[in-house]
């Protein structure tokens, strides 16, 4: 049954801080016994065997966390259920900054979400002893709601937004962020006014392209951004 | 390496039970840190389905009746005291979730009624809910409740070890990864929060791939004792394949529903029938002797067959009721859309999924040694020998939320920090870390975890026991001769070389308790000792560190 190995080969784009501050990339011609390899199966395999010093991320390696995303021949993909084909180029998530290689910094991004108090500030809870028994007429999931909320955080809609990559200066910032927002501004428990933070966080620079990328199927033009300027 | 930087209680483990400790200590008014080595809000609760137990929900239900059913469940080995915590309290640590933003189902009227509130896996009745988005959205949630207080998050960081003075907690010593410099935090209190050990058995593992012990190495070099640690759960239906993917969760006997079939590699039946009433370990042990008989499929496990399910007259529903769950995701990205709706079969092997052993503490998180706690899957005497479905995430947010507690009032008893003197420990590391010899870290590593699976997995016999424990030695050997590349920031290599280290008295302690327990119980099943042996092993094994640094094990006694 067992067959040859099967072959393939791929570019890495790859960044260094301690070397230099210019991209390069590294070629890499691998074997495997399964028919279908991942890309994660990819990237473990040169960690393990050929260069110890390739960065990336991942934990759960099936689409549980969110942490593996990088652009599959430019495209935001999940590196743990995207299967490796010939020839492809495996890079680091675009407009969000560079740690190493194809790790990238979340930091600044959850600095925003704390600093702009995108957050449930005052909870069902605190409203009534026992919340847990006690009925909530006003409390409806909307369905958009229950989608947004299967947000894993990969960050491949921030990657994929040409708003981003054009890089004007206007404030934007960005489809992952409005995602964050419309859970709150769904969410009847919630008491701000996310609309306006929306607004201020340029969500009007939106082009409503739909060009955002959601391994999840958040339809993000749909079920955020419309919802956060008034149109849903 | 920096000054050290001094807090009133440290939290190793950005989970469930991590975080929750950190704000409970913080809202009473700590300065606190939490230590992850990922970013916060992950670890194993990210990869959770999101159902948690909520005992006394539904007016049928008691608290005394879950304490029962969890007793019963925990084959002798659950500690009655902690079982009455869990009980008592998790309710209002859901609620405390629910404040901070958690979204749970509830019915037209906004209640918990009957139309959410379902049976989990081993209960008696219905108690559990489930949170919209699962585990990503409580690693959210999670991370928002820290952001309320002024907690330090010293994220992708990595505990190192503990530092004391004369016997008592003063600090942690840690690896920042991010820059691979090391760093000394100083506190009275340090939190264990760092979930189970499933990692250890790396791929064959539903966990993360970061869940390697860490924090339990940690403790019982710090002098705390190990309880239970043979109870490592397997659950029954995992992937085979692809490689990267090996381990990953598609379910336990409820899955297979009533009419699903196992088959061999040779395409004989195995299970014809009601595989969906096996309890997870005797499943995994009629899968596994199939398996060493050697008849595995190719790919090295069994076949899992659900299409007759789709017959039945309520077979649609069925579908419907197990998909929304959540719990089978993994079969589309593995095995495609024809396998995920059930018409292809899945090709399935056991896989390790929870911890019920861990970190011996009373019923307020203390263990033995002065300042030093431990909360959720790294904690021990809860489950003891089986977990009940569900009940993982109202064990995390209920102890968490608990030795937050406990360290808070410790920390303001135990004054001002004492005298920390971390020369020589951080020399060690730097020797472990810097060393330029002849073994890569990340190899050595996946030996490890490929002896244990082999010799010390879901199932196990003397002979293989005793292997294990002589190849742990040769590894132990070469792991002091490691070649770690010179960068410094995100390297790979650093982690895997600490994990390394903290993983093998993890992996030697699961050997010993495993050889101590000459009986089959819970999820410890011996081919050698089929039986349960109350008369001796009505016990907890324990495992402790001596003066002379080597692990020991023994039997200490139920609810002393």
């Amino acid at each position: 049954m067992k067959t040859e190995p099967l072959a393939r080969h791929l570019t890495i784009k790859r960044y260094h801080p301690e070397k230099s501050p210019a991209y390069y990339e590294s070629n890499h011609s691998l074997k495997f016994n399964d028919e279908k390899p991942t890309v994660l199966q990819a990237l473990i395999a040169i960690y393990e065997n050929i260069d110890s010093t390739l960065a990336f991320s991942y934990n759960c390696r099936y689409k549980k966390c969110g942490l593996c995303a990088v652009e599959v021949d430019g495209h935001p993909s999940l590196a743990c259920i995207t299967f490796l084909r010939e020839h492809q180029t495996i890079g680091p998530l675009s407009n969000l900054p560079l740690h190493k290689d194809l790790v990238i910094n979340r930091s600044l991004l959850e600095a925003l979400l704390m600093r702009e108090r995108i957050f449930m500030t005052k909870g069902l809870a605190q409203e009534s002893e026992h919340p847990l028994n006690h009925p909530f007429p006003q409390f409806r999931l909307h369905p958009d709601l229950e989608t947004l909320l299967s947000c894993i955080e990969c960050l491949c809609c921030q990657a994929s937004c040409p708003v981003l990559s054009a890089g004007k200066n206007t404030p934007y910032a960005g489809p992952f962020v409005f995602v964050k927002l419309a859970q709150l501004h769904l969410d009847p428990r919630d008491s701000l006014d996310r609309a306006s933070q929306a607004v201020q966080l340029g969500i009007k620079a939106c082009s409503g392209c739909r060009q955002c990328v959601c391994p999840q199927g958040i339809d993000i033009y749909s079920q955020a951004i419309l919802p956060l300027s008034g149109k849903a | 390496m920096e000054a050290s930087k001094t807090f009133d209680v440290i939290c190793l483990g950005g989970g469930g039970a991590g975080i929750l400790a950190a704000v409970r200590a913080a809202e009473l008014g700590k300065k606190v840190a939490l230590v992850s080595k990922e970013p916060a809000g992950y670890g194993n609760t990210r990869l959770a389905v999101g159902m948690m137990a909520c005992p006394g929900i539904m007016p049928e239900d008691s608290v005394t009746d879950f304490v029962d059913n969890l007793s019963q469940s925990g084959a002798g080995l659950s500690e009655p005291d902690l079982a009455a915590i869990i009980g008592r309290q998790s309710r209002e640590a859901i609620i405390c979730m629910e404040k901070y933003g958690m979204t749970l189902y509830r019915d037209k009227e906004g209640k918990l009624g009957e139309s959410v509130v379902f049976t989990a896996g081993g209960h008696n009745r219905p108690r559990t809910v489930r949170n919209a988005g699962g585990g990503a959205a409580l690693g959210a949630v999670l991370r928002t409740a820290l952001w309320r207080y002024k907690i330090t998050v010293l994220h992708e960081t990595a505990a190192l070890e503990l530092l004391q003075d004369k016997g008592a907690i003063c600090g942690v010593l840690c690896l920042d990864l991010k820059t691979g410099e090391m760093e000394l935090l100083q506190a009275p209190a340090v939190i264990i929060a760092t979930g189970g050990c499933g990692a250890i058995y790396y791929p064959h593992t539903s966990n993360s791939n970061g869940a390697v012990g860490d924090g339990l190495a940690l403790a019982l070099q710090a002098g705390a004792v190990l309880w239970d640690m043979e109870q490592v759960q397997a659950i029954p239906f995992g992937v085979t394949h692809p490689e990267s993917m090996l381990g990953a969760l598609l379910g336990e006997s409820s899955t297979a529903g009533p009419a699903g079939r196992l088959l061999n590699g040779k395409g004989e039946v195995v299970l014809d029938k009601d595989i969906h009433k096996m309890t997870r370990a005797a499943l995994v042990k009629t899968m596994m002797l199939e398996i060493i008989s050697g008849n595995a499929t190719d790919q090295g496990g069994l076949l899992l067959d659900l299409a007759p399910n789709l017959t039945l007259p309520q077979g649609d529903k069925l579908y419907r009721a197990i998909e929304a769950s959540g719990i089978f995701q993994a079969a589309r990205y593995a095995y495609g859309e024809k396998a995920y709706r059930w018409e292809e079969p899945w090709s399935v092997l056991p896989t390790m999924h929870y911890l019920m052993g861990g970190i011996q503490v009373n019923s307020r998180g203390e263990t033995k040694v002065p300042g030093l706690f431990a909360a959720g899957e790294a904690q021990a005497g809860i489950h003891g020998g089986n977990r009940l479905g569900s009940v993982a995430l109202s064990e995390i947010f209920t102890f968490g939320r608990l030795a937050g507690e406990t360290a808070a009032a410790y920390s303001s008893e135990a004054g001002k920090t004492l005298d920390l003197s971390a020369t020589e420990t951080c020399r060690t590391w730097q020797k472990v870390l810097a060393s330029d010899g002849e073994h890569s870290p990340q190899h050595l590593k996946k030996q490890l975890q490929a002896c244990m699976w082999k010799n010390c997995g879901p199932v196990r016999q003397e002979k293989q026991l005793l292997g294990a424990l002589r190849e742990l030695e040769e590894i132990e050997t070469k792991s002091q001769s490691l070649s770690i590349n010179q960068e410094r920031t995100l390297n790979r290599q650093l982690l895997d070389a600490a994990e390394l280290h903290l993983m093998l008295p993890v992996s030697r302690s699961i050997i010993l308790s495993s050889l101590e327990r000459q009986e089959s119980r819970g999820a410890h099943l011996r081919l050698d000792y089929p039986d349960k042996n109350d008369r001796d092993f009505l016990q907890h094994t324990a495992v402790s560190r001596e003066a002379d640094g080597n692990l020991k094990s023994g039997l200490q006694p139920v609810n002393a």
